[in-house]
């Protein structure tokens, strides 16, 4: 079995991509412990509630600056964002996603050491284990890689995030959609989410109840404007 | 560097005043940050003063070694933390002065100088 060495993770908070401020980051998923003792027993007895508790931690390198970390991290305090992690940045490898509160941010130093910043958020929704589905920059219309996400049974959901993280040109416009099929070629694709139109920096959660019985899914992307550049995120998952 | 007047970069033979720089200590250290967002380089320079043990040399050395003044290494080095943009920031940790010995074909070159010790983030 394979080990993995974090290098090259993604983390997307938001409208920003902050892997290249990180060193360090923390999903905590657990679920809560209900008291299950009863007489004649010798030893305290829990059981899982059906309550889970999803807790996040990062820390690295401060940078301040409009759309920098410390910006985004200051005046996002107690907002509701998305966070998407996926340890390694292939198409369709595994990612968690979720919605997020930012609940604390730490920047500190010590004289002649670097400045750094730990940062919490807890989970405002379920935590998603899915996939990445898109992380690229694009400039012209186009799609993305299909990916084996699976069936959606009727009492599940599919859940989406979108970063765009990067934006530029002269009234640069931005759609994407996921779309879904049985096959990985795509022949008849049907659209299943479609973001609102981006023109900058932006983030989108979205959510579609099942049942859906495609299981293949890939990003479709529509790119106006002069000049447009986007660099966007898409995670997907299933719950 | 090149602003401390008098100054110059060794390039072959050492004639002091002049100054090399290397990497020290830890090196390059990989990986500070996520997709190769930081990386630290230890590096050092090493000002040649002179041949000369002098009391001239030794203030001159101290010139070298100071925290502020036309001659202070630290001082010209922390003025531009960013070199042109090229790196993140600097910071000139430690400089002491030290004795630099080569032998080359038989012959012993001595110099009275100092080390600079660095971090630079890049």
């Amino acid at each position: 079995m394979a080990t993995l060495i974090l290098r090259n993770p993604l983390v997307a908070l938001g409208d920003l991509d902050v892997s290249g401020d990180l060193n360090q980051v923390t999903l905590e998923y657990s679920l809560d412990e209900v008291e299950d003792t009863r007489f004649g027993m010798n030893t305290h007895a829990v059981a899982p509630s059906t309550l889970a508790t999803v807790n996040g931690s990062m820390s690295g390198r401060w940078e301040g600056g409009d759309g920098n970390v410390d910006d985004r991290l200051f005046d996002n305090l107690g907002t509701v964002g998305n966070l998407s992690l996926t340890p390694t940045r292939s198409d369709g490898d595994t990612a968690y996603l979720m919605q997020s509160v930012r609940m604390s941010y730490q920047p500190s130093g010590s004289i002649g050491e670097r400045f750094t910043f730990e940062a919490s958020l807890n989970a405002r929704g379920d935590l998603i284990r899915g996939h990445l589905l898109h992380d690229a920059q694009v400039t012209s219309s186009g799609t993305g890689s299909a990916v084996d996400v699976g069936t959606v049974a009727s009492d599940e959901t599919l859940y989406a995030a979108l970063h765009v993280v990067a934006a530029s040109g002269s009234s640069p416009t931005l759609d994407v959609t996921i779309e879904s099929d049985d096959a990985s070629g795509f022949s008849s694709p049907v659209d299943r989410i479609t973001f609102t139109q981006a023109t900058g920096r932006t983030s989108e959660w979205k959510t579609l109840d099942g049942a859906l019985a495609d299981n293949w899914f890939r990003v479709n992307h529509t790119v106006g404007g002069t000049n447009p550049d986007f660099l966007y995120i898409v995670t997907i998952g299933i719950r | 560097m090149d602003t401390i007047s008098g100054l110059r970069h060794a390039e072959g033979q050492i004639v002091p005043p002049a100054y090399v720089v290397a990497l020290a200590g830890e090196g390059v250290s990989y990986h500070q940050t996520f997709q190769d967002g930081l990386t630290n380089f230890e590096m050092r320079v090493i000002v040649y003063v002179s041949t000369a043990y002098t009391r001239t040399a030794r203030d001159e050395l101290d010139a070298y070694l100071d925290v502020t003044g036309t001659k202070s290494v630290k001082q010209a080095i922390e003025a531009d933390p960013t070199l042109g943009g090229v790196v993140h920031d600097l910071i000139v940790h430690t400089g002491r002065q030290d004795d630099f010995v080569f032998r080359e074909s038989g012959t012993i070159h001595q110099y009275l100088g100092a080390d600079f010790i660095l971090t630079v983030q890049g």
